[in-house]
């Protein structure tokens, strides 16, 4: 048991959360679990507005004011971050664990350069008087290794003379050079073009591997997760319904709405487009009582409506949110 | 046999800087589009597609160039164009948010280009926006909604039908779904694909999303720091891509299954960005990040060569007739090219 735990960086466990507007309740997140394993790759993929980025707030226990946690924890390296002391916590986030944004024109304070915005950051992350000059030294480094070319050039530069992809890769290389653990890549290449989407994709692969990190990747499309996560987990109005080796979910997916999904994305094949999922997103206000896929849901019955689907493992590994896993293609 | 309703040639937009920089966001491009038909364009962010897509419609003026619109010239006529010309080119922005008016209800978007090109009584005009909302699918008590009610996809199908108001033949879509989740862009583009069909339009599909065009357009061209690099039938194009730049493009694609996966060409590593359109290079604009440069690339401009019957191609590497580059990716041992530098 103590290698296994010892194994896992990160582990959510039945996490609610809720936001309070205006005085009436919204249930946004309800009962997600998952684990990230070191040196792995876990994907959380979903429309908008299905949680994924309160999820990955709720791990740097930076929610905002109005959130209330309900049920549920959250475990960096076994501690929970919701008991955390606040030194603590300054800490794992100074150090433990760091995001990714999906847009590196507004990470970036553009009043400031590349160089004052890393220096600071750094100064935080390591020991107490170190020296400028190391700092600078290992601010360089980082720049080197997300391949950026001129590190002397781009840490006088400001952030509006960087082009887009420059400035992620800035970003990426100030979240790795405080040594950081884990990942938290909200989006990473949605606000970039497709080769360079590519480019920062593979960019992060290959960090990975090079200084043993575990990457969280969030986004919406299903073609990135597929192509850069080992685990996913298909999210839908703040349940995941469907989680697995990346594989196993997108190539026997057992779930109606990852079905759905599945069918809706655009194919190179070339063989048309489907109708899309008919209705929309439930009201966070007054969610569905049973599963919350199920107002949309073509397979749904009585059950359905009025009871939570169990999280079943159909096969190893693999486990489906829905009462007829399995029956349904 | 189909009618050409639009013919461009040589099309050229320049702006110019408060610096005195000149930035040719459209350097020489000759397209045409048939009636009925779907002409994807596709491009990075900074190629001027949504340049070519505002001139069409006549927000900017043409620096240099023709647009031949039904015989008639309309490159540098801008907003002074005849109302029948104006309604017959419509255009659905990107951003449904902020090209709908969020003062007035969906019913009085509708009923304001009813009123400038129809002139028809007010009962008419009622009758007519239920009957355009109809066509888009969507229920009649939206007339009198405001937009910020609605839902993205709404929006944007409200804003077909605002674009559908002046009976167009040619309708430019600007990335109309790139702001909206996948299964309510399905939604919307089945709807447009219906309405093509049902009132014989065609469409200027301008997007980024390569597998999206797969599945709508008729041909595709490709565009590049404002100048074409290619252009083809849709399937063609995906099959048999041949300039650099295309084949950099699809591998780059994100894929969701193994079937797609096996479609795209051997996976060609992207290096390099976009070069600002302020100093585009000299010769082949592409030269920058393009793995089979050769010397004549940073010389001389490449121009559009036909390769097959509809198949355009801008690359030196086409220049004889031998296809020097369809020979060396025969020969080419299987796996992973590698990128020459990076």
């Amino acid at each position: 048991m103590d290698n296994t735990q010892k194994d896992i960086i990160l582990e959510v466990r039945d996490l609610s959360v809720s936001f309070d507007v205006y005085g009436s309740v919204s249930h946004v997140l309800d009962g997600i679990s998952f684990k990230v394993k070191k040196r792995e790759r876990v994907g959380l993929v979903g429309e908008s507005g299905c949680g994924k980025t309160t999820t990955l707030k709720a791990v740097l226990n930076v929610l905002p004011k109005n959130a209330i946690v309900n049920r549920g924890e959250v475990l960096f390296e076994g501690l929970n971050v919701f008991k955390m002391s606040n030194a603590k916590l300054a800490t794992m986030r100074r150090t433990g664990a760091g995001m990714i944004f999906q847009d590196p024109s507004s990470a970036l304070n553009p009043v400031f350069n590349i160089e004052k915005q890393f220096i600071t950051a750094l100064k935080y992350a390591k020991p107490k008087n170190t020296p400028a000059q190391e700092l600078h030294e290992i601010a360089i480094d980082a720049l080197n290794s997300v391949m950026l070319p001129d590190q002397e050039r781009i840490m006088k530069s400001f952030p509006l003379q960087l082009s887009g992809g420059m400035k992620q890769r800035a970003c990426i290389a100030m979240t790795i050079a405080a040594g950081r653990q884990l990942i938290l890549a909200d989006e990473p290449g949605t606000s970039l073009d497709v080769t360079i989407q590519d480019q920062i994709l593979r960019l992060i692969n290959q960090l990975m591997l090079d200084k043993q990190l575990s990457v969280v990747m969030v986004s919406h499309s299903l073609g990135v997760i597929r192509e850069s996560t080992d685990y996913v987990n298909i999210m839908y109005a703040g349940t995941i319904v469907e989680s697995g080796k990346t594989d196993d979910v997108f190539h026997n997916s057992k779930h109606p709405y990852t079905l759905a999904l599945m069918s809706c994305v655009p194919k190179l094949t070339g063989k048309g487009i489907s109708k899309g999922i008919p209705g929309r997103m439930p009201d966070y206000m007054i969610p569905p009582q049973g599963c919350r896929f199920s107002p949309r849901c073509p397979y749904a019955q009585e059950i359905c409506h009025t009871q939570k689907p169990p999280h079943l493992e159909i096969s190893p590994g693999h486990w489906v949110s829905c009462y007829f896993a399995g029956e349904v293609t | 046999m189909v009618e050409k309703i639009l013919d461009i040639k040589n099309l050229k937009k320049y702006f110019l800087l408060t610096n005195g920089q000149l930035v040719k966001a459209v350097d020489g491009v000759d397209l045409e589009i048939f009636e009925g038909e779907t002409l994807g364009l596709v491009g990075e962010s900074g190629s001027g597609k949504s340049t070519i897509a505002y001139v069409l419609v006549g927000m900017y003026e043409a620096t240099d160039g023709d647009i031949i619109y039904k015989g008639d010239n309309i490159a540098k006529t801008g907003l002074r164009r005849t109302l029948k010309q104006k309604g017959e080119i419509q255009i659905i922005f990107q951003d449904p948010g902020s090209s709908l008016n969020s003062k007035r209800t969906v019913g009085k978007s509708l009923m304001l280009p009813l009123q400038i090109h129809h002139r028809i009584s007010k009962s008419d005009m009622e009758k007519r926006a239920r009957e355009l909302l109809e066509w888009v699918g969507l229920p009649a008590e939206f007339m009198d909604k405001y937009p910020r009610t609605l839902g993205g996809g709404e929006r944007q199908l409200v804003s077909g039908a605002r674009a559908l108001a002046t009976n167009p033949s040619l309708m430019i879509l600007d990335e109309p779904t790139s702001a909206l989740d996948v299964s309510v862009q399905a939604k919307v583009i089945s709807r447009l694909i219906d309405l093509q069909k049902e009132l014989n339009l065609a469409y200027l599909f301008i997007t980024h999303d390569l597998s999206l065009m797969r599945n709508v357009a008729n041909r595709v061209a490709i565009l590049y720091l404002g100048r074409l690099c290619e252009q083809a039938p849709t399937a063609e194009f995906f099959e048999k891509p041949l300039h650099p730049y295309t084949q950099m493009l699809l591998s780059s694609i994100p894929v969701a299954t193994a079937e797609e996966e096996e479609m795209k060409p051997v996976k060609i590593l992207s290096t390099g960005e976009i070069p600002s359109p302020v100093n585009v290079p000299l010769g082949c604009a592409f030269n920058t990040r393009c793995r089979d440069k050769m010397p004549i690339c940073m010389k001389e401009r490449p121009t559009m060569k036909e390769v097959s019957p509809g198949h355009f191609v801008c690359c030196h590497l086409f220049n004889d007739n031998t296809y020097t580059r369809i020979k060396a990716a025969a020969q080419a041992p299987a796996g992973e090219l590698q990128p020459k530098q990076q």
